[in-house]
C-alpha cells in the first residue's frame, strides 16, 4: 500500500489535511506503541486519550497531585498497582517542614493502596529500571522531566503535570499529542575514556536545548547494540535536555537478555517500520565521539573536554539519575583506584539506587571512592536539584555529571557547573582541573 | 477561560526556565502556592511580582518554561491571577502544565508589541492583536481536547464535569469536523 503521508513538522501540525485510508501507514516507534494502546493508526499530530501502564510522582511534586486529587469529586485512585510514589529529591529530609511533607505523602500512598519508596531506597528512574516497572510498548508518565528515561526499555514514557497525574490516579487514563519523532542513527563504538555522556551532549551540540522539542527522539542502527543498558539510559534520560517529549531506543539483545535476568520472557517489542517519517535524520559515529563538556549556563554550549583553556575544580560531583549507575561508578572507581582527589576538592558520590550503593561495597568501589576522600550520599538525587547533599558556594566550579546547569542549580547562583561524564569528572578530581585523562593536555 | 483576553503585557525574553519561576529555595518550603505569588519570577526579573496585576498578559519569547516541570511556576500564575500567557513557543512541560491547569497559552509571533502595551487576545476569531500600534497576528486554534480544558478552567474541572477524559466521539483527528 502507498504511503499517503508526508512528514509532519511541528510548523504546520495543525493544518494537516490527509487523512486518507491509514491503515498500513508505516510508523516510527512512538506511533506504533500509540496505535496498539489506542487500538487505530495513529500518526504524528494526533490527538489520543489512553489508559496508562505507569504512573510515578515524587516529593517535589506529589503535594501537588495529592491537592489535586482531592479536588477530584468522591476520589479514588483506580488502578493502585500502576503507580508509585518516590521520596528522593528532598531526603533523607533536611528539614521539619520536608519530613512532615513526606509523612503526608507515605500516609496517603497508604491510604490509596499505592506502592511508595522511602529515603534511602534511591531516584524514582533508577528504581523503575531495577523493577522493570514498565515493558517495551507500554506507555508511562511521571510529574518529573526525566521520565523519558524509561525509554531505553523500548517503551514511550512523558513527564505530565500534577493535575493530569491527579486524574490518571483516578481514570488510568491521560491525554497526548503523538509526537514527531527525530531519528538518530549510532554507528561503531565508543572509544573509552569517551562514554554515553559524551553522546548526549554532542548530540545537545548538534540540536540545542529546544532542538527537539515536542519531538521524540528515536535511537537505533548498527552502534545501538555495542551500548549497554546503563549507556542507553544515559543517551534517553538526557533527551529532556533537548526539549524532547520522550525517547526510546529500538530494541536489541541487551534489552531482552535484560529482561530475561528480571524473569521477562517474550517481550513484545516494538520496532519502526522501515518507511517511517522523521522530520530529521542523525548520524553518530560513536567512535568519533570525544570526551565533552557543557559551559555552564547552557547544556548546548558545548565542547571538547581537551579544547578547554585550564579550568580549576573546587567540587566533583558523580552520580544521580543521568550518570550514577554502576557502570558509571564502574569507570569512575578504575580512574580513581589508589588516588586522591586534588587538594581543595570536593568528591561528591551520588548513588541512583540502595541497590547500587550494595553494589558499590562489593565490588570494593566504596572504598576506592572513601579512600579517594569522597563524601557518599545516601541513594537519592543529592545535590543535583540544588536541595541538599553537598550543595556549591559562591564561586565554586563544579564538575557534575549530572543534567543541568542553570545558575543556581546545585547551591549558590554564583557557582559554575560543568556538565559532563564519570569518566571526565574522575579525572577532574584528581587533578583538580576540568580534564579528561590524568595528565592535562593529553587528549584521544 | 478560554475565549478573549485583555490585559497590559509583561514582556519576558527567549529560554525562561521552569527552574527559575519560582527558586528552588520554595520547593524546600512546605507552603501554599498563594503564599508564593510574592516570590514569582523573582530569579528573572526581581520586580515583576509586584507590578503584576491579575489578568495581566506574559508575552514571552522561545522555548518559555523549559528546564524542569515543576508545578510549583504554573500554580502559582494561576493564584496570582494568570489567565493568558503568550509565547513565540513553549516547552512541552510548561505547556501541558498550563493548559491542564486552566491557562490558555497562545504560540505566536508577536513582533513589536512592548512593555505596557494592552494586547487583545481572541482565540476564537484567531487574532492577537494591540489596537492602539495597529499589531495583528493570526493565531492558530487549539485541538478540541485543550479548548474543552480550558473551557472547563482546567482538567480537573474537565474531568469532574465529564467523569473521564476521553473524547466524546473518541476521535484522533484535531478537529471532530475532520
Amino acid at each position: 500500500m502507498k504511503n499517503m503521508r508526508k512528514c509532519i513538522c511541528k510548523d504546520n501540525w495543525q493544518n494537516v489535511k490527509v487523512r486518507g485510508i491509514l491503515m498500513s501507514i508505516a510508523k516510527t516507534i512512538a506511533e506504533k506503541i500509540f496505535s496498539i494502546k489506542a487500538d487505530k493508526p495513529l500518526i504524528a499530530g494526533d490527538i489520543v486519550v489512553t489508559n496508562i501502564d505507569y504512573g510515578m510522582t515524587h516529593d517535589v511534586n506529589a503535594a501537588s497531585v495529592i491537592e489535586m486529587f482531592n479536588m477530584i469529586n468522591l476520589p479514588e485512585v483506580r488502578e493502585p498497582e500502576k503507580f508509585s510514589v518516590f521520596l528522593d529529591h528532598l531526603s533523607p529530609s533536611p528539614t521539619t517542614d520536608i519530613a512532615n511533607m513526606h509523612k503526608n505523602i507515605i500516609e496517603f500512598a497508604k491510604k490509596h493502596n499505592i506502592k511508595y519508596f522511602m529515603p534511602g531506597r534511591g531516584v524514582c528512574h533508577q528504581i523503575a529500571l531495577e523493577n522493570v516497572s514498565i515493558l517495551p510498548g507500554q506507555i508511562a508518565i511521571g510529574t518529573d522531566s526525566h521520565t523519558c528515561t524509561y525509554g531505553c526499555l523500548n517503551s514511550l514514557a512523558m513527564s505530565v503535570g500534577a493535575s493530569e497525574m491527579a486524574v490518571a490516579f483516578a481514570s488510568s487514563e491521560c491525554w497526548f499529542r503523538v509526537p514527531e519523532t527525530i531519528r538518530v542513527e549510532l554507528t561503531g563504538k565508543l572509544i573509552p575514556p569517551a562514554s554515553a555522556k559524551d553522546v548526549t551532549l554532542e548530540l545537545l551540540g548538534r540540536l540545542g536545548e529546544s532542538g527537539a522539542a515536542y519531538k521524540c527522539i528515536e535511537f537505533g542502527g548498527t552502534g545501538l547494540s555495542s551500548l549497554s543498558l546503563d549507556s542507553k539510559a544515559v543517551l534517553a534520560n538526557m533527551s529532556t535536555e533537548m526539549g524532547a517529549k520522550t525517547a526510546v531506543m529500538e530494541p536489541d539483545e541487551i534489552l531482552v537478555g535484560y529482561l530475561a535476568s528480571k524473569g521477562i520472557f517474550q517481550p513484545q517489542l516494538v520496532y519502526p517500520d522501515p518507511e517511517a517519517k522523521y522530520c530529521k535524520i542523525i548520524n553518530v559515529d560513536l567512535g568519533k565521539v570525544r570526551p565533552m563538556v557543557a559551559i555552564p549556563p547552557h547544556i548546548d554550549n558545548v565542547m571538547p573536554v581537551c579544547e578547554l583553556e585550564e579550568i580549576h575544580v573546587n567540587q566533583v560531583v558523580i552520580g544521580s539519575c543521568t550518570n550514577g549507575r554502576m557502570e558509571d561508578f564502574e569507570n569512575a572507581a578504575n580512574i580513581l583506584r589508589g588516588q586522591r582527589a586534588a587538594p581543595g576538592v570536593k568528591l561528591i558520590i551520588v548513588p541512583a539506587s540502595s541497590e547500587i550503593y550494595l553494589g558499590l561495597i562489593t565490588r570494593g568501589y566504596l572504598e576506592i571512592f572513601i579512600n579517594a576522600g569522597a563524601l557518599v550520599n545516601p541513594p537519592g538525587c543529592g545535590p543535583c536539584a540544588g536541595a541538599l547533599g553537598g550543595l556549591a558556594a559562591d564561586g565554586d566550579v563544579v564538575v557534575a555529571t549530572t543534567n543541568r546547569c542553570l545558575k543556581g542549580r546545585m547551591g549558590s547562583k554564583f557557582a559554575k557547573i560543568y556538565i559532563a561524564s564519570p569518566e571526565t569528572a574522575a579525572y577532574s578530581a584528581v587533578s583538580g582541573k576540568l580534564s579528561c585523562e590524568k595528565n592535562v593536555g593529553e587528549c584521544i | 477561560m478560554y475565549m478573549k483576553f485583555i490585559g497590559r503585557v509583561h514582556i519576558f525574553g527567549d529560554n525562561v526556565l521552569c527552574d527559575l519561576m519560582i527558586s528552588g529555595k520554595h520547593i524546600m518550603k512546605n507552603t501554599s502556592m498563594k503564599e508564593l505569588i510574592p516570590f514569582l519570577m523573582e530569579d528573572i526579573d526581581k520586580g515583576f511580582a509586584q507590578l503584576y496585576k491579575p489578568g495581566d498578559i506574559i508575552v514571552a519569547g522561545e522555548n518559555f518554561g523549559c528546564g524542569s516541570t515543576r508545578a510549583h511556576a504554573v500554580l502559582v500564575m494561576k493564584e496570582a491571577g494568570v489567565k493568558c500567557v503568550v509565547a513565540k513557543y513553549f516547552s512541552r512541560g510548561f505547556f501541558r502544565n498550563g493548559i491542564n491547569e486552566g491557562i490558555t497559552l497562545v504560540e505566536s509571533n508577536w513582533d513589536g508589541i512592548e512593555n505596557k502595551d494592552i494586547v487583545e487576545v481572541d482565540t476564537e476569531e484567531g487574532v492577537l492583536s494591540v489596537k492602539a500600534k495597529g499589531l495583528s497576528f493570526t493565531i492558530s486554534p487549539l485541538p478540541d481536547i485543550m479548548k474543552n480544558i480550558l473551557i472547563e478552567d482546567g482538567l480537573i474541572n474537565y474531568y469532574n464535569k465529564n467523569g473521564s477524559i476521553k473524547l466524546k466521539n473518541n476521535s484522533p483527528r484535531l478537529n471532530a469536523d475532520e
